[in-house]
């Protein structure tokens, strides 16, 4: 018999796993997906089948998952038989039947996709590192110094996090060409390089911390560089960390900009390669979601080496000394 | 933390030199493939994804090593939005492409600023007569002020797939798919109740499959009905006659009797697939995306039409049936960027692509319309309608094809025209209802709009 410390827990945990269902269910669809034909994509309407034919135990069939499988297994038939004739005299009706990595590989020959995931790779850590560090700075100015107009500068700073980015697609687009940078990987990342959330957040933290500090730092004969770099920065790794992983997941994910400001193959990033998989007269739901799987693995594997921090600095943010 | 630092930074170090490396890679690549040096570039931004622009793409090559002047540089923008968007961008900065997939509207705004180049003035100094060539409808759909200053590139029409396996299961005659409005309601009640009342059947079975809120289809209904989209000085709309009126109640009785279903997107090519809708309406370039997935045998036919004035002694061959389609699809523009070498590589592709025989190629592998009449007649067209029957109903609504208004307010008024057309079918109230409102609403846009 387990013992219940707490009956609240019980409660909490049903709705945490009820919770996580939910939030899993989308991804574990989108994965199950990329290894189906399809047919068999299209043709389970009535339900929602998670397992792809090929792994699925035969008694979850229906008459409708059988009657598929055996066409399935009619057009391999088939295919075998054909492939036996000389080049030639195929008949070109008779098409490959689907394998289970067919979407991978349509995916991955359909767009360079190589070359897009070093295109994201390198501006989403690019302006991740550079935007941090910026912040830091910006946020350590905000918090610690005191000078002219500093209330104003940070209201106005505050103030462009409240215009819609929708609105600044075009004025941006037009800047960004006069100082002819459109087409190249400077429209991908200067313009983020500058982030106001990020020196807001982290000026709350540095408010946080007791001014003391900062004194006693300096009578012991510290720069402010000094303090920025040796007592600042290792005391807010929890809050950069948090920053950083935002930072990654927008960066990752953008795609209307990089889409408007780029026009050659070579720079485009992933996101924008993913949406060449639907279009005006349909979408390809077999190859997209492979695509989408493939471009979700790294966010997954860095977040599972950042999860440690990620979670100690969800714990913190909200502390006062 | 340190660490970390220096291992992400290691990264980055791997991953710029991973570019370098890629980069010299393609630049030797493109080397290899096509010598563009020496020509003059030419770029086109266009819109064409996936099959499509599998096509597209294999066209251009090979008109890059057709010829030695000039060097076609493609570029797709992923959608018509945002190559929309992108091109009305370059323009205000100054960096706009030398040719680009356009619809009517946004072409007009373009002649106002004299961003365009106007193609009578190319035509004038061919030998050939390609005006005379053009389909008349394509010709009158980018003709402004009795100029031409777009050229027809990609355009569709809507027809009928109707999936004859199904068709033969309940007897009707496959070869005969529905002629009217009358006629595929009569189809769609028969596939059904087929499917309800038969046991062992798939109860989920539906004859008609349309997407929701579809201005196509409901224009498209309006025309067959005998019926015009806005009056001839286009500072009124015509949705308060009896025609449009006919339009909506035609599918909302549809949908109340259960014989029709609406679905969000693709959601109909999609239960056409799965052999759940017999009959749908879609774009015929949908064939494309839908012919390799599809397991049974279907059929494309031409829209059906309306008997204006029934006679109960003819029977429906004997009657003459009122049809009509509207178009679809973009256009290609000229833009005029200072540069007279690169609007006559620009003018020399167009004409290259709408070729007789390209254009008939382009044709038959994507089903859009080819642009000249020749390309209809010539002999590898022919070829491809007999091996694939099902290609001609495009062709077919040639003669009975309209356009939508080119007003540049139009795109306001298809919104609005969605919205109503969405909760006439949600609410389910009369249609004099929301045709009524409707039309007061776009006629307040219409009133206002200065072209």
């Amino acid at each position: 018999m387990i013992k219940v410390k707490n009956p609240a827990h019980i409660a909490i945990h049903t709705l945490l796993i009820i919770g996580s269902i939910f939030m899993l269910f989308p991804f574990v669809w989108m994965i199950t997906t990329s290894f189906k034909g399809d047919d068999e994509i299209l043709n389970t309407s009535k339900s929602i089948v998670l397992l792809p034919d090929l792994v699925r135990p035969g008694f979850l069939n229906n008459e409708e998952d059988q009657s598929r499988i055996d066409r399935r297994t009619e057009r391999e038939r088939l295919w075998a038989l054909e492939q036996e004739k000389p080049t030639g005299e195929r008949d070109k009706k008779i098409r490959e039947p689907f394998k289970w990595y067919d979407n991978y590989l349509y995916a991955w020959r359909a767009q360079p996709f190589y070359r897009f995931f070093l295109n994201t790779l390198f501006v989403t850590i690019t302006v991740t590192a550079v935007s941090l560090f910026f912040a830091s700075l910006a946020a350590y100015a905000f918090a610690f110094f005191n000078f002219p107009l500093k209330d104003t500068l940070f209201m106005l700073m505050l103030g462009t996090m409240m215009l819609p980015q929708q609105a600044l697609l075009i004025p941006n687009y037009i800047f960004l060409s006069k100082l002819g940078w459109i087409n190249t990987y400077m429209s991908l990342i200067v313009p983020w390089l500058a982030s106001a959330y990020s020196v807001f957040f982290l000026r709350q933290f540095f408010k946080q911390l007791p001014k003391d500090l900062y004194e006693a730092a300096t009578i012991d004969g510290c720069s402010r560089f000094q303090f920025y770099y040796k007592i600042l920065l290792p005391l807010s790794k929890p809050p950069m960390v948090t920053l950083g992983i935002f930072s990654f997941l927008a960066n990752w994910n953008s795609f209307i900009w990089p889409l408007i400001v780029t026009n050659d193959t070579n720079l485009r990033v992933i996101q924008v390669g993913l949406s060449y998989f639907s279009s005006e007269a349909g979408t390809r739901w077999g190859p997209l979601m492979a695509a989408s799987t493939m471009t979700i693995l790294p966010l997954v594997i860095m977040y599972f080496l950042a999860q440690k921090q990620f979670v100690e600095s969800q714990a913190t943010t909200g502390m006062k000394e | 933390m340190r660490n970390f630092l220096i291992a992400v930074f290691a990264c980055w170090l791997i991953i710029v030199f991973a570019i370098r490396q890629d980069d010299k890679a393609s630049a030797g690549l493109v080397k290899n493939e096509v010598d563009a040096e020496g020509k003059t570039q030419v770029v086109f931004w266009h819109a064409m994804g996936g099959p499509l622009g599998i096509v597209m793409n294999d066209l251009v090559n090979r008109y890059n090593k057709s010829q030695n002047n000039y060097y076609i540089k493609s570029i797709s923008m992923g959608s018509y939005d945002t190559l929309a968007k992108k091109v009305l961008a370059s323009l205000v900065a100054g960096e706009a492409p030398d040719i680009s997939q356009n619809y009517e509207t946004l072409t007009k705004k373009f002649i106002k600023h004299h961003k365009i180049v106007c193609l009578d003035d190319l035509i004038a100094s061919e030998t050939e007569d390609i005006k005379a060539d053009i389909i008349p409808v394509l010709l009158d759909n980018n003709t402004f002020d009795g100029k031409l200053y777009s050229f027809p590139f990609n355009k569709s029409v809507p027809v009928l797939y109707y999936n004859k396996d199904l068709f033969v299961k309940v007897g009707i005659d496959p070869e005969q798919p529905p002629r009217t409005l009358e006629e595929m309601v009569k189809y769609c009640r028969i596939i059904t109740d087929y499917h309800k009342q038969t046991p062992g059947a798939d109860r989920s079975v539906y004859g008609y499959g349309c997407s929701k809120a579809n201005v196509w289809s409901f224009l498209n209904r309006v025309l067959q009905y005998g019926g015009k989209i806005i009056s001839d000085d286009g500072h009124k709309s015509q949705f308060g006659d009896q025609t449009a009126i006919n339009a909506m109640a035609y599918l909302q009785n549809m949908l109340k009797e259960g014989i029709a279903k609406e679905g969000q997107g693709f959601d109909h090519q999609n239960d056409f697939i799965a052999g759940k809708a017999a009959i749908i309406e879609s774009s015929i370039v949908s064939k494309v995306y839908m012919e390799d997935s599809i397991n049974f045998n279907f059929g494309v036919a031409p829209l059906p039409g309306y008997i204006i004035n029934p006679n109960a002694e003819l029977t429906i061959e004997e009657s003459e049936i009122n049809r009509g389609v509207i178009l679809s699809g973009s256009n290609i523009n000229i833009f005029n960027n200072g540069d007279p070498k690169k609007i006559a590589g620009a003018w020399d592709f167009v004409k290259w692509f709408t070729s007789t025989e390209i254009g008939a190629e382009w044709s038959i592998r994507t089903t859009y319309l080819p642009v000249r009449k020749s390309s209809l007649q010539s002999s590898i067209m022919q070829d491809a309608l007999k091996k694939d029957p099902n290609m001609a109903a495009p062709y077919v609504q040639l003669d009975y094809c309209h356009f939508e208004p080119r007003l540049s307010v139009w795109f306001e008024v298809r919104d609005l025209m969605a919205d109503y057309l969405e909760k006439a079918t949600i609410e389910m109230g009369p249609a004099e209802k929301y045709c009524e409102q409707m039309a007061r609403d776009i006629d307040a846009i219409l009133k206002h709009a200065s072209d």
